[in-house]
C-alpha cells in the first residue's frame, strides 16, 4: 500500500512538472503582449515599455526566464502578476478560498443528493419515478451553466428580488459578523446551486447504474433471503458494493468542478480562481496563468489520489492489485 | 484592459465583457489539463431590434440638484494602476480621474473648459501658454501650486503617459513665476496642446510633495492611496469586487460634488452587468460597458433612461494595402460602392449610428461640411461589379473575383456584426470572403504586428481631435495600434504635422479638409458609420456629464428623491 501511494505521488509530481514546463512555453507562443493590458492600446513611450519589459524580465532570453521561474518556484515563489503587481501565490490563495467556498458545498450537496437520487431510482428501476429521475438528471446535466445562471438571476434577483445577483457581498458596511455571513450566504446560493446541479445529475446517473448492478448480485439476493430488512441490505451490502464507481466519479469531479466554476464565477462576478483565470488569459498575465495551472493540477492530482485510496480502502480488489 | 483613445475602445463598445466564446476557450484550455472537454455550441448574443431611448440625462431636474445619495456603477475589472497618467485603459482612467484632475476638461462636444487652470492665455504665435491656477488643495490638505504642475508635466505626464507623449515632446520649458501661474513654452506650435491637459488624456496633475524622488509607478499614490485634487476620495478597494469613493469634504469647487459616494463594482461579464443593473445592483452603465444588444430591452422599461451621448466613434473597414488587389485604389472604391451603409446603420448600429460623411465627420470641427461619402460613393452593387471588371478582376471559373481574409475581433459584438454584414455585401459582388474572428490579443498581434489580413473591421475613438488617430494614417508608424493599412506617404505625413502645428482650430480645420478629401479619394480605410454607444441609468440619476470617454465627471451628478 505504501509503495502504491509513493508511486502515485511520484507520478503526480511528474504530471505537475510536465504541465508547468509545457504551459510555460505554450503561453509564450500565444500571440499577444502582456504590456498591452497594462498601458492600454495606445502606443506607450518606448522607454516606458522597455522599463516595464525589464521589470517583468521579458527582455531576457526565454530559457533564462524559464530557469528563473523554476528557481523561484522551488523557493515557493510564484512570481508577480504583470497586471496588478501583486505576488501571485497569496493572490491565488485568496482567490482559491472564494472558489472553495463554491466548490466544497457544491460537492457535498451533489454527493448527498446525487446518491439519494441514485438509490431512489435504482430501487424503483423501471417505474415512472425512475424514469423521472433519469430524465431530470439528463436534463440538468445538459443545461449550459451560463444559461442556467442567467435564468436564475432573472427569476430570483430581477423578478422576485429575493437573492442578490452579483458578487460576494453587497456594497456598504455590515454591522456585525452575522450580517456579513448572512450576506455572503445569500450571495452564494445561486452560484452553489449552479455548480452543484451538474454533479447531482452526474452522481445520480452513474450511481443509479452501479446500485442497480449491485442489486442484481447474488450476495444481495442471499442477504434478502436471510430476511434482512431492505435498509440493512442497502447500507451493509448494496452501497459498499456500488461505492467504487461513485467514489471514482466524486474524485474526478474535482477537476470538473474547477472548470465548472469558471463559467459560474464569470456570470456571478464571483472573485475566485475561475474569474482570475479568464482575466489572466485576456491580459496575457503569464505568472498568474502558470500559478493557476500549477494549483489546479496539484489539486486534481491530490483529489484523484484520495479518491483512489478511498476506493482501495472500500474495495479489496483494488488494494490487492496495487500492492 | 481597455484603451479609450485607440481602436480598442471601439472594440469595447457593445462588448460582452468577456465573451462566451473566450470563456469557452478558457474552459477548454483548463479542461485539457485537468480533464476532458467536449465541444459545446456557443450561444450567439441576442440581436438588437429598433427602439429608441426615451430620454437623456439633463442637469436640470424639476427640483434642481440635491446633495446626498450613493450611485453604483460597473467596471469590467480592477484598474492596473490608480495613477491615470500611466495607462489609457478604461478601468484605470475611470478610477484615476475621480481622484486626480487635469488643468482642463473636455466636454462631450469637444469644448475645452477650465478645471485646475481657471483661465489661460495663448500667445499669438501659439508657442506660449500662460495658465492661472485655481485655488485648489490636495486631498491631504497641502495647497496645489504651480510647482506641482511643473513637476507633474515634465516628470510624470511626459515620461509615462502614452497619450501625452506628443505633448511632452512639444514642451520646451516651464516657468513658475508665482504659485498661481504656470507658463509653458513650446518648441513648435501644437494645436492639440490645451486639449491634452485633460486627465483622460494622461494629463492629470499629481502632487509633487508625494512623488518627487520616488518611483512613480510603485508610489503609494499610484498604487493604493491616491491623493489628488478631485471631488472624490478612494475610501475602500476590495480587490476584484469594488472600489468605494466618498465625497471629498474639502473639495475646492464650492457646493460640489452632490453625491455622498460612488461605488464602482467589478463585473467582468457584459451580460452580467446588464442583469445586475436590472436587479438594481447597479444604477448606471457607461456606453462602452453596456452590451449594446441589451439596450432595446432596457429602453422598454419605464424605470430606466438610455441615451446616446458623447463623442462619436468611426466604425471602419481597414484595407491592408500591402496585399493585392487591395493596393489598387479602383478596387477599394468599388468595394465601398458595394456597401449599403444605410443597411449597416440599421442592422449593426441599430439606433446609435449613421453613415459617416468623411474620415473626420465624427469630429465636427475638423470635418468639411461640403464632403459627403454618400454622394461620392452611393450604394450601387451593379456599378461596383463593373468597376471591379474594369479594374481587371472579372469573375473567375469558381464564381469569384478574388479571395479576401476579413478579420475581426470576435469579443466585440458590433465589430463582429459589422464584418458579417460587409462579408455578405462583398460576396454579392463576387468576392470570396473568409471571415476570421479572433480574441483581442490575437487580433492585435495578427493585424497590427504581423499585418496578416486583407480587411479588418474596427472602430477608433479620436478624442475629438484628428491628432487622436493620426498615427493610424502616418506612413512612419507600424507598431501595435498604429497604421494597420500600410497606406501613407511623406506628403500625407507632412499634412498631418502641419494640421497639428497650427495654433487655432480654424487654421487646423482647413488642412484637415484637404486630408479628408485625399482620404475620400484613396480610401485606404473605409469610414463606414459614425456611432455613439448608448448608456443606461436609473431615471433618478441626473446631471451626469460623461466627459470625453470615461466616467470622470461625476462632480455634477445628483440623485432625485423619488
Amino acid at each position: 500500500m505504501k509503495l502504491y501511494v509513493a508511486t502515485r505521488v511520484v507520478s503526480g509530481l511528474i504530471v505537475v512538472a510536465a504541465i508547468v514546463v509545457v504551459m510555460f512555453f505554450l503561453m509564450r507562443l500565444l500571440p499577444g503582449d502582456p504590456i498591452k493590458a497594462l498601458v492600454g492600446d495606445f502606443p506607450a513611450p518606448p522607454e516606458y515599455v522597455e522599463e516595464i519589459r525589464r521589470r517583468f524580465g521579458l527582455d531576457r532570453p526565454l530559457l533564462e526566464q524559464f530557469t528563473l521561474y523554476v528557481g523561484q518556484l522551488l523557493q515557493g515563489n510564484l512570481g508577480y502578476s504583470f497586471l496588478h503587481g501583486e505576488a501571485v501565490l497569496p493572490m491565488l490563495l485568496r482567490r482559491a478560498a472564494f472558489s472553495m467556498a463554491l466548490i466544497i458545498p457544491s460537492l457535498i450537496i451533489a454527493n448527498v443528493i446525487g446518491v439519494a437520487l441514485a438509490v431512489a431510482a435504482a430501487r424503483r428501476a423501471g417505474t415512472a419515478a425512475d424514469a423521472g429521475i433519469r430524465s431530470l438528471s439528463l436534463l440538468a446535466f445538459s443545461i449550459p451553466v451560463f444559461w442556467m445562471a442567467q435564468m436564475l438571476i432573472v427569476v430570483f434577483a430581477i423578478q422576485l428580488r429575493i437573492l442578490p445577483a452579483q458578487g460576494v457581498t453587497s456594497p456598504g458596511g455590515h454591522n456585525d459578523l452575522f450580517a456579513l455571513l448572512t450576506d455572503v450566504l445569500a450571495h452564494s446560493i445561486m452560484p452553489v446551486f449552479v455548480v452543484s446541479t451538474h454533479f447531482v445529475a452526474l452522481v445520480a446517473i452513474v450511481g443509479r447504474a452501479s446500485v442497480l448492478d449491485a442489486l442484481q448480485e447474488n450476495f444481495v439476493l442471499t442477504a434478502r433471503a436471510k430476511g434482512l430488512s431492505p435498509n440493512r441490505v442497502l447500507w451493509r451490502h448494496v452501497l459498499p458494493a456500488a461505492a467504487g464507481p461513485i467514489v471514482t466519479v466524486i474524485g474526478y469531479q474535482w477537476g470538473q468542478a474547477l472548470t465548472g466554476t469558471i463559467l459560474a464565477e464569470a456570470v456571478f462576478a464571483w472573485p475566485g480562481l475561475g474569474s482570475a483565470f479568464v482575466s489572466a488569459i485576456a491580459s496575457r498575465d503569464h505568472p498568474v496563468l502558470l500559478g493557476i495551472f500549477l494549483l489546479a493540477s496539484i489539486s486534481v492530482v491530490v483529489a484523484n489520489l484520495i479518491a483512489d485510496l478511498v476506493h482501495a480502502k472500500i474495495d479489496p480488489r483494488i488494494r490487492t492489485a496495487a500492492t | 484592459m481597455r484603451s479609450f483613445l485607440t481602436e480598442a475602445i471601439g472594440r469595447d463598445v457593445g462588448r460582452r465583457g468577456v465573451s462566451w466564446r473566450l470563456m469557452l476557450v478558457a474552459v477548454c484550455v483548463t479542461a485539457l489539463v485537468v480533464s476532458a472537454c467536449s465541444p459545446v455550441a456557443s450561444t450567439a448574443p441576442g440581436s438588437a431590434s429598433a427602439t429608441s431611448g426615451p430620454g437623456t440625462s439633463g442637469a436640470a431636474g424639476p427640483g434642481g440638484p440635491t446633495p446626498g445619495g450613493t450611485v453604483i456603477t460597473g467596471i469590467s475589472g480592477d484598474p492596473p494602476t490608480l495613477n491615470p497618467n500611466l495607462t489609457t485603459g478604461i478601468s484605470g482612467l475611470m478610477v484615476g480621474c475621480l481622484v486626480y484632475q487635469g488643468l482642463v476638461r473636455t466636454t462631450t462636444d469637444f469644448e475645452i473648459e477650465p478645471l485646475l487652470a481657471s483661465s489661460w492665455e495663448i500667445s499669438p504665435d501659439g508657442l506660449t501658454y500662460t495658465f492661472t491656477l485655481a485655488e485648489a488643495t490636495w486631498q491631504d490638505g497641502q495647497p496645489f501650486t504651480s510647482a506641482d504642475v511643473e513637476y507633474s508635466l515634465l516628470n510624470v505626464n511626459a515620461k509615462y503617459g502614452p497619450a501625452f507623449a506628443a505633448t511632452g515632446e512639444a514642451i520646451e520649458t516651464i516657468e513658475t513665476p508665482d504659485p498661481r501661474t504656470v507658463i509653458v513654452h513650446l518648441k513648435h506650435p501644437f494645436g492639440p496642446f490645451l486639449s491634452t491637459m485633460d486627465c483622460e488624456k494622461n494629463g492629470a496633475i499629481v502632487p509633487k510633495h508625494l512623488f518627487e524622488g520616488t518611483d512613480v509607478e510603485t508610489n503609494a499614490a499610484s498604487t493604493t492611496t491616491p491623493v489628488g485634487t478631485g471631488a472624490y476620495v478612494l475610501k475602500e478597494w476590495v480587490k476584484n469586487e469594488r472600489l468605494t469613493f466618498e465625497r471629498n469634504p474639502n473639495y475646492w469647487q464650492d457646493g460640489l460634488p452632490y453625491l455622498d459616494s460612488i461605488v464602482l463594482r467589478v463585473i467582468p461579464n457584459g451580460a452580467s452587468r446588464t442583469l445586475a443593473f436590472r436587479a438594481g445592483e447597479l444604477n448606471q452603465i457607461r456606453g462602452y460597458l453596456l452590451s449594446q444588444s441589451d439596450a432595446p430591452g432596457l429602453a422598454e422599461d419605464g424605470r430606466y433612461k438610455l441615451w446616446s451621448e458623447g463623442p462619436r466613434y468611426p466604425a471602419l473597414a481597414i484595407f491592408n494595402t500591402r496585399n493585392a488587389p487591395f493596393d489598387n485604389k479602383a478596387v477599394r472604391q468599388a468595394l465601398f460602392t458595394a456597401i449599403d451603409r444605410d443597411l449597416v446603420a440599421a442592422n449593426v448600429f441599430t439606433d446609435y449610428g449613421t453613415p459617416a460623411k468623411g474620415a473626420f465627420s465624427s469630429i465636427p470641427w475638423a470635418h468639411d461640411p461640403d464632403l459627403d461619402l454618400a454622394t461620392l460613393y452611393p450604394y450601387d452593387p451593379e456599378k461596383a461589379k463593373q468597376m471591379l471588371d474594369q479594374a481587371g478582376f472579372p469573375v473567375g471559373s469558381d464564381g469569384f473575383r478574388f479571395p479576401m481574409d476579413l478579420v475581426f475581433e470576435s469579443t466585440s459584438t458590433h465589430n463582429a456584426l459589422h464584418a458579417e454584414v460587409l462579408a455578405s455585401m462583398w460576396r454579392e459582388v463576387g468576392v470570396n470572403v473568409n471571415l476570421v474572428g479572433l480574441d483581442d490579443q490575437t487580433f492585435t498581434d495578427r493585424v497590427y504586428v504581423q499585418h496578416d489580413f486583407d480587411v479588418v473591421t474596427n472602430a477608433h475613438l479620436n478624442g475629438g481631435d484628428p491628432v487622436g488617430t493620426h498615427r493610424v494614417w502616418l506612413s512612419t508608424l507600424t507598431g501595435p495600434g498604429q497604421n494597420a493599412s500600410g497606406f501613407g506617404s511623406p506628403e500625407l505625413d507632412a499634412k498631418f504635422t502641419e494640421g497639428a502645428s497650427q495654433a487655432t482650430r480654424e487654421e487646423r480645420a482647413a488642412i484637415y479638409h484637404e486630408i479628408e478629401a485625399l482620404l475620400a479619394d484613396e480610401l485606404p480605410t473605409l469610414t463606414v458609420i459614425d456611432f455613439t454607444p448608448r448608456a443606461v441609468a436609473v431615471k433618478e440619476l441626473n446631471g451626469l456629464d460623461l466627459g470625453l470617454s470615461t466616467n470622470s465627471w461625476w462632480h455634477t451628478a445628483w440623485l432625485a428623491t423619488p
